[in-house]
């Protein structure tokens, strides 16, 4: 049957979830398996959503092999917190895109999420949200790594992502004298 | 199945595209934060650098929307207008402007400043100077009498959404009042290099008072005799009207207040008052008092006797500057009450 996309992509997920269960089982690359709410799965996720809606969701377990268990558990929690809070109608709005959405802070609850995650759970987590499509989650990440380096001198930055240096001594200083004005308080 | 090998990961082992969507996000509000990162490692460097989709560093002026402060002209009691960088670092340098005459910061927008230049034993004339590249365009003045004037700067670029248009055309709109009871408006264009025919229209004993413009949709607006009444140029029309009268005394900035309603703001008795100008049936609209704001919560009490001023805004924002005798000048967002403080005294 021909449906028009994006209001047919709802209109089947609603179909499924009223004729089906309304969570979906989701295995990490290591085999464990989360449930996660299919309607919040949907909504924030493009590649849930078209699973969902093209049926190819297993019961048993729809295999993300590029998700570890730790990063699942992340983007679970993350789905199911959200199914809790009051959706705005900016992270809902489909037509959106994350290239040119306006810039929206993160909510206290989605700050206060990320703020307890390691510097590895972080950057897993950030993958596992490019991978399932969920802009809002890559906002929130990406947000949270770029305040990581505020107030922060290069030196700095490389020490706390494990940077390796590849500039020569040489390069930096000239760039460092060509642009001085970006270093006068360090 | 064996659990795969964990490693500790790094923005580099990261894709590309997440890296700039990270550096995306550093806050626009200090720019040497993005130099940083560029002398992080190469890869960074080129992201940073790249033209690659409109370029890193058009996404990232359009990802932040409102422009940022980087500093401002103050017309102070000297001859030479103060520059006043706001950010901790800054790349620009004062004007360079001569060192003897007077000089009179008019207005700023689209990245380039207008400034009316009264130098000894030259003719006066209008400097638009480009902060970021630094350069300067000398104007002669309207061939129009004038006595007292304002001037408006703008960008001439069709469909342009100025967020680097810094170095295309620009038009400079210009306000004179001559001893007469009559104001006129000219303009200017970077493309033909003359000034075109001027419209005028009876304000009265209102003069233009060299005060900066505001710019909302299509039209500009001019204080005159310094918030006695309000001159609205209609660029598309190259039409004048006269908004008058105010319902306050003493000194107003005029500013845009929610989708595109001319406002002004004032002080009195320690408190912001916000005005909103209201469309009537009969089309002749009128002031709506809009918000008020006690500022006893938000800034330091002046000196005893003194009561702050308004003193200027930031066009496309709710910030205004609002200076206190011994306090100094502050930026006061009028939504957030975010207050912050700027390097310069206010003259008590």
């Amino acid at each position: 049957m021909e449906v028009d996309k994006g209001k047919g992509e709802a209109e089947e997920t609603r179909k499924v979830a009223e004729a089906d269960r309304d969570t979906v089982t989701l295995k990490s690359s290591d085999g464990k398996l989360f449930e996660v709410s299919k309607e919040a799965a949907a909504r924030l996720s493009t590649v849930l959503a078209g699973m969902i809606a093209g049926g190819s969701i297993d019961d048993n377990g729809t295999d993300l092999k590029q998700i570890g268990s730790e990063a699942l558990e992340n983007v679970v929690d993350y789905c199911n917190k959200h199914a809790n809070s009051i959706p705005s109608a900016a992270l809902i709005s489909s037509s959106i895109s994350f290239n040119t959405a306006p810039f929206k802070e993160p909510e206290e609850w989605e700050r206060k999420f990320v703020d307890r995650l390691s510097h590895d759970a972080l950057f897993d987590l950030v993958e596992a949200a490019n991978f399932l499509g969920m802009e809002r989650l890559l906002d929130v990440t990406c947000h949270k790594i770029s305040e990581m380096m505020k107030g922060k001198s290069p030196d700095q930055i490389r020490e706390v992502f494990n940077i390796k240096n590849d500039y020569t001594k040489e390069e930096l200083e000239e760039i460092r004298q060509e642009l001085a004005w970006a270093f006068y308080d360090d | 199945m064996a659990p795969p090998s964990r490693h500790p990961r790094s923005p580099p082992a990261l894709m590309e595209e997440l890296i700039e969507e990270i550096l995306l996000r550093i806050p626009p509000d200090e720019p040497s934060h993005l130099v940083r990162a560029a002398l992080v490692c190469k890869t960074w460097r080129r992201i940073i650098l790249s033209d690659h989709g409109g370029g890193f560093l058009h996404r990232y002026r359009s990802f932040h929307r409102s422009p940022t402060l980087l500093g401002f002209l103050h017309n102070s009691e000297g001859p030479i207008p103060s520059f006043v960088t706001t950010t901790s670092s800054s790349p620009l340098s004062p004007p360079p402007l001569g060192r003897h005459g007077d000089w009179w910061a008019l207005d700023s927008r689209h990245g380039r400043m207008l400034i009316y230049s009264h130098p000894v034993r030259v003719a006066d004339h209008l400097i638009v100077w480009d902060p970021i590249s630094g350069d300067t365009k000398r104007l002669g003045m309207p061939p129009y009498p004038l006595n007292a004037y304002a001037g408006a700067m703008l960008c001439a670029a069709d469909g342009c959404d100025h967020l680097d248009c810094h170095a295309g055309p620009f038009l400079v709109v210009f306000v004179g009042t001559p001893s007469g009871l009559e104001t006129w408006v000219s303009i200017y264009s970077s493309e033909t290099g003359v000034w075109g025919p001027s419209v005028s229209i009876d304000t009265g004993f209102n003069q233009a008072d060299g005060k900066r413009s505001l710019l909302i949709g299509d039209a500009l607006y001019f204080s005159l005799g310094y918030g006695e009444s309000v001159l609205k140029y209609d660029l598309g029309r190259h039409e004048l009207s006269e908004i008058k009268p105010l319902p306050v005394f003493g000194p107003v900035i005029f500013m845009e207040v929610e989708d595109g309603a001319l406002g002004f703001v004032s002080e009195l008795d320690n408190c912001i008052y916000m005005w909103v100008r209201q469309a009537d049936a009969n089309g002749t609209g009128r002031w709506e008092e809009h918000m008020v704001m006690e500022l006893e919560t938000v800034l330091p009490k002046p000196a005893p006797q003194t009561t702050y001023e308004v003193v200027g805004f930031v066009e496309g924002t709710d910030t205004i500057f609002i200076g206190g005798c011994h306090v100094g000048v502050f930026m006061l967002d009028l939504k957030s009450r975010k207050v912050k403080k700027a390097n310069l005294m206010h003259k008590c």
